[in-house]
Parts: structure tokens; sequence; C-alpha cells
């Protein structure tokens, strides 16, 4: 899947943990994990509840928030995680919209990623409520993926500009 | 009114080719069609039983001469010559191809319109008084808090995927005109007691499957935070209105379940720690700039001397008729507010043709400074009328069928299209809004009935607001047959509340002859010139119920 990064496409380094097994037998994964010292995405469920066992650096921790999950203990654990992935389930929930705002308000500096339904006419709208990174299924993206960034230029809203 | 600027202009005409590149990939396969629903619902196209459906947006009710002109010629170039305005003070098109839309927006962009956000679940076009401005019980013109706030909903990247519509009313002065009690937001226009100007803010209101009367969230809202807190509320309705029922997730039902001061103390929470200091607080110089665009017109102070209609009311009893029926006080002495009303006598309520809209929008050139308003009640207004130009006004309204005087009266009913052009309606709405005029021809007798509103949906989604008329007609289906439930004692004004059904469902053919039951019942319990609507608080359903149903014993 392409991982589109401003206006690029970029190799995704983030390795996604399979939360089942994670469930199923999480000592063994999390040493596995401590071991492999590379960047993993954990559901943010699981990362709140084993993050004093987690002995990596700060730049490889993610976590992967969806619409149903405690937003304060999401901005709880800003400063100890390099990546938020927000999910977007279908095409009708826009929560996740919110949530990037919420995050990128208070300054968070990590990446901050749309999984999930991201198709090409919300990606503008995804760009400007906080999100920086897109993780793009291969049959939606196509070389015309990054004029979606660029379709209107003029906004009315202060609060939601493009970043850099 | 606001004129668009070179960078609204670009939103408008990038929005236009945004939308030609989503059609072109919808025909062209590679938007899947689901997708594309969303898309094209956010710029006001439905597909509905017979064609698509294109919703038009009229800003908070405000057009140009010009504008009129260009929805007229619309009609005529991509549609059947007609046109419909809506309670939300809109315009649809039903008759539109699907694949013509981009070349009607590029047209609409052309006169500083557009059809962003008229449906879908996203911000919808704020509404307010259609005699903004000009009211002398106003308390500040609602206009440039509209414009406000259209500008800050259009195209919000954050709130175009919300669990549902939204819908925003503002009002300017204490009669509520807008229906704002029954709006998702309503905003009220007020001062406080140190004259500051602000806003009540009123949240979960609607209508729909489950009618609720919006409840007070916040007692004075300064205007400079108008911004700041309605991206508030919207944020903690997106990330916490229920998403798995789509009947079940306007921000009405949250507040249900939360409580009106848990649901306060979210929004007070977002609003202090997160959005009441960012850029979207207003500054008084914002707001001035704001109402720089909707400075009073020039008027002309010798219109004053002008005002004695003795020798025009000689001419024609039904011009005196019309002027007491059809126009209203101005603030400024020697004008008038006139309704043109869009009900005439056996035809579709809220519709024009091509040819009157053109007639309405040079009468507006010629006699009220070249602007219309739409209304909640599917009317239009020309706001600003001097007394002497009131007769040769009248008489051309009249050639066009524009000026029955029935404002206000029981045929000036707010409708639905009904199943004919609507894909949600289960029964038809227009035949009986016919069968109740042709019952209620006698205008003299209207008069002596005073206000009464009747409003009809052809289904529970409610666009014809039954809930909240004096009389309400709900349309439902029974295998096959169309029959029409009566609600009474609703009303949408400052004393909103939501009609009760008074029995079981009646069938079409008998629809007129129950409210004439019902305005009988009326007449029988009137004490001189009580209203309808106080008779019904003051009787209760019984008498109603007992004379309606009497016969089918």
């Amino acid at each position: 899947m392409p991982l589109l990064i401003n206006g690029k496409v970029v190799v995704d380094s983030w390795l996604a943990v399979d939360s089942e097994k994670l469930v199923a037998d999480q000592q063994e994964q999390l040493d596995a994990i401590n071991q492999a010292n590379v960047p993993v995405i954990l559901p943010l469920a699981i990362y709140v509840q084993c993050q004093d066992q987690l002995k990596l650096d700060v730049t490889k921790v993610g976590v992967k928030v969806v619409g149903d999950d405690d937003l304060s203990s999401l901005l709880a654990v800003l400063d100890s995680v390099a990546l938020v992935a927000i999910d977007f389930p279908v095409l009708r929930d826009g929560r996740g919209f919110s949530i990037a705002r919420s995050v990128a308000r208070t300054g968070f500096k990590g990446e901050v990623r749309a999984t999930g339904d991201v198709g090409f006419d919300r990606l503008d709208y995804m760009h400007r409520s906080g999100f920086n990174s897109f993780l793009i299924s291969d049959d939606l993206f196509t070389e015309n993926t990054v004029k979606a960034f660029t379709e209107i230029d003029f906004n009315y809203q202060p609060t939601h500009q493009r970043s850099a | 009114m606001y004129l668009y600027n070179n960078d609204d202009q670009q939103l408008v005409d990038q929005r236009v080719e945004q939308y030609r590149d989503q059609t072109n990939r919808f025909l062209a396969g590679t938007l899947p069609e689901d997708e594309f629903l969303a898309l094209r619902l956010m710029n006001g196209l439905y597909v509905q039983r017979q064609a698509p459906m294109l919703r038009v947006a009229i800003p908070y009710g405000v057009m140009s001469s010009v504008q009129l002109h260009k929805l007229a010629d619309i009609s005529r170039k991509y549609d059947r010559n007609y046109a419909h305005f809506t309670t939300r003070t809109n315009i649809q098109y039903n008759w539109p191809k699907l694949e013509e839309v981009p070349d009607i927006l590029a047209e609409l962009a052309s006169v500083q319109m557009h059809a962003i956000q008229t449906s879908g679940n996203c911000i919808r076009n704020t509404t307010t008084d259609p005699y903004s401005g000009v009211h002398p019980n106003e308390i500040e013109d609602p206009r440039p808090y509209c414009e406000i706030i259209r500008q800050w909903s259009t195209l919000h990247p954050e709130f175009a995927y919300l669990p549902r519509k939204f819908k925003i009313a503002v009002t300017g002065g204490p009669e509520d005109r807008a229906a704002s009690q029954v709006h998702d937001i309503g905003l009220h226009l007020i001062k406080n007691e140190a004259g500051e100007v602000g806003f009540e803010v009123l949240v979960g209101g609607g209508l729909g499957r489950t009618p609720i009367i919006g409840q007070v969230i916040k007692d004075f809202l300064p205007a400079v935070h108008l911004r700041s807190y309605l991206d508030a509320i919207l944020r903690v309705y997106n990330l916490s209105g229920r998403r798995d029922n789509k009947y079940k997730a306007r921000i009405k039902i949250l507040v249900k379940a939360l409580g009106i001061e848990k649901m306060a103390a979210l929004v007070e929470e977002e609003w202090l720690n997160y959005t009441k200091d960012t850029e979207l607080a207003l500054s008084t110089a914002d707001i001035e700039k704001f109402k720089s665009y909707f400075q009073p017109l020039d008027y002309d102070k010798s219109a004053a001397n002008n005002i004695d209609l003795t020798a025009d009311f000689a001419k024609s009893s039904d011009f005196k008729v019309w002027y007491e029926k059809n126009t209203l006080e101005h603030k400024v002495a020697g004008y008038r507010i006139v309704v043109i009303s869009l009900k005439p006598h056996l035809l579709p309520p809220g519709d024009a043709t091509d040819v009157q809209m053109d007639i309405i929008a040079d009468l507006a050139e010629q006699y009220s400074y070249s602007e219309i308003r739409s209304t909640h009640d599917q009317n239009l207004v020309l706001t600003d009328v001097k007394i002497a130009d009131l007769y040769a006004l009248w008489l051309a309204l009249s050639d066009a069928n524009l000026a029955r005087a029935n404002i206000g009266t029981l045929t000036d009913m707010i409708c639905c299209p009904g199943y004919e052009f609507c894909a949600l309606a289960n029964a038809e709405t227009l035949p009986i809004a016919e069968q109740i005029n042709r019952k209620f021809d006698d205008l003299d007798y209207l008069y002596d009935l005073g206000e009464i509103q009747l409003n009809m949906s052809g289904c529970i989604n409610a666009c014809g607001h039954h809930h909240v008329g004096d009389i309400g007609i709900l349309g439902v289906d029974r295998k096959g047959e169309n029959y029409y439930q009566f609600t009474l004692g609703g009303s949408s004004k400052s004393d909103a509340a939501i009609g009760k059904t008074i029995g079981k469902a009646i069938a079409s053919a008998e629809v007129a002859n129950t409210v004439e039951k019902i305005i009988n019942v009326f007449v029988e319990h009137r004490i001189e010139s009580e209203s309808f609507s106080d008779v019904c608080k003051r009787i209760g359903l019984e008498p109603f119920k007992e004379y309606v149903y009497a016969t089918s014993h």
C-alpha cells in the first residue's frame, strides 16, 4: 500500500503489530518486539496497558486509534509516541477528522497517519484536519492522487490550514 | 448583500471543477457509486423516483435580481421551466440531468451561487428571518452573523462526514420566523443587561421521526465567540454522536441521551480549553466588516410623505385586501415589506415558473433595490417597497398569479413535494394540497379564520414540518393506499411546540373534509377573534377528536 507523505510516496518503515496475536500471547509478542527493535504500531488500548514493558525508543512507538477509543487516553500518551494512526473504517465514519484535529492542536510533532478508507476525495480534508501521512490502498492510488491537495486553493477555516 | 471577493469566487469556481471531475470519474466507472453518492449529496444532488433533484443554496434566503434571473434561466435550459422553493430557503430543480449538473454549477458560480452542502451529512445552508434588516422589532440584523457562519461552515474539512445532517437557524428579534427551535442549533440574537449583543444558543431541536424542541445550552454567548462556540459543539457532536443507526444520529438524540447539562459541560470544556482563544475568535473589527456588507439601503426620505393609499384602495378592494394580508410594516417610514405568495389556487405550494421568477426579478429591480428573499414558509419577499409603488407592484404580481392574498391563512401551507418527486416520500402531498384549496376557496372565509399554519409532509422525515403546524398532516402508506395522520397544536414560532396526534389516519379522499371539521370545531369554540393556536391551547384536543371521528362510529 502506498504511503503518501509531503506529496511523495515513501517507504513505510513501521510495522503494524497483529493485535490478535498480541492479545493471545502478550508477553511473547512484547519480547519479540523489544528484541526486533523496529518501529511498531500498537493498538492504543494495548499500548496503554503494556506501556511499561515496552523497551523501545519513543521514535519507534506508534499507536493505532479507532473511533470508539477514549480520546483522553490518546492525548495522555502523545508525549511517548512518534506516530498516531487513525482509522477510517467506512466512508461515513468521520470521527477520524476530529480525532486528528484533537491530536494536531496539541502541537504533536510526530506522524499523524490516515488508514482504512483513505480515498482521493477526502485527502485534502484529512490533511487540513491534521493528518500528514496517508496510507492509501493500491486500488485507490494513482499518479493523480497528489492532485487532491490542490483542487481548491482557498479556504475559510483559520484553524484548519494546510501545513507545509 | 454580501458580494464575493476573489477568494470566494475562486473557491466556487474550483469547487465546480472538482465536482465535474467527480462526475466524470463516476460516469467513467472509476468512482464507486456509494462514494459518489456521498459526494453528490454534499453538492445537493439526489437521485429521486423519476429523475435527479438538484438543490441550490440561497444563503440565508437572500438573492439578487441577477441571481433570480439565473435561477429562472437554469430552469429553462436544464429543467422543465419551474423550480421549487424549500422550507430552508433553498431552491430545487426536479428534472436536471446528472451529467449536466457540472454545467449548471458553472452557471451558478457565474452569479456567485452554488449547491455546496445543500444535502449530505454536513453543515447545511444557514437560515434566518426573511425580514432581516427591515423589521421594526429586530434587535440587530442577523445576516452578518449568517454570513460569518456560511463562510466558517463552507467546505469545513473536519465536519463534512458528521453522523447526520446539521442545520443552523438564526433569529434577529423576539419573533421567530426561522423555526429556530426545531434546528440542530438555534441562535437568537439578544442583548444582555450591559447592552452587549450576543446569542442565546439552543441545541438539539429537530423534526423527523423524533420531533424535539431545542434546549438552551448557553444563555448568552458574546457575538465575538460565535465561530469558536459552534466549532466546539460540532466537534463534540462529530466525536460522540451515534453512528450505528441513522435515525438516531442527529444531535438531538445525543443531547437527549446525555441530558442538556452534560452536553453543555462537554461543549464548555472543549470551548474553553481548545477553541475560544484560537483564530476562530472574532474581533469587533471582524464583525464590523461583516456588518458593512449589510448596511441599511439608501432609502428615499421623501417616501414618508407619500403614504396615502385611499385612492388606490378605492380603485380596487382586492388591492386593499392584498395590502392587509401580504404586506407588513417596515422600519423605515414610507416603505412596506411585501410577501409574494407562492401559494396560488390549485397549484403546487412553493413552486415558481421561469416566467414568474423573471417577473419577480424584474419587479425587485424596479421596486425593491434588486433584492429578493425566500422564506421558511416557501414564499418570496420584496423587503423594501415604497408605499406609493405598492399598487403598481400589486397589478404586476396579479398578472403573474403571484398576488393571492393568503399570507398567514390556511392555504399558505408548507408542503413537501411528496411521492411524485421524492424517493423518500410514502404518500402524495400535492393532490391533497389541491383538495384542501378547492374546499377553502372562499378568501373572505379564510380571513375570518385568522392565522392558521397548515403543514403537510409526505413521510416521517417531515420536510413539510407537519409536527409544528397548527394543523399538521402526515401522509402514510397502508398497503398501497395513502392515509393521512392529523396533528394539532404545533408551532415553530417563539412558542414552539410539537403537535399531538388526534387519532387514526384518514383516507385521502377525506382529508379536506377533515380539515373542515377541525375548522368547524375551532369556529364553534372560538371567542371573538381568538387564534386557532389559542383555541387549541384552551380547549385541548378532545373536542376535535370527538367531532372528527364521530361519524365513523
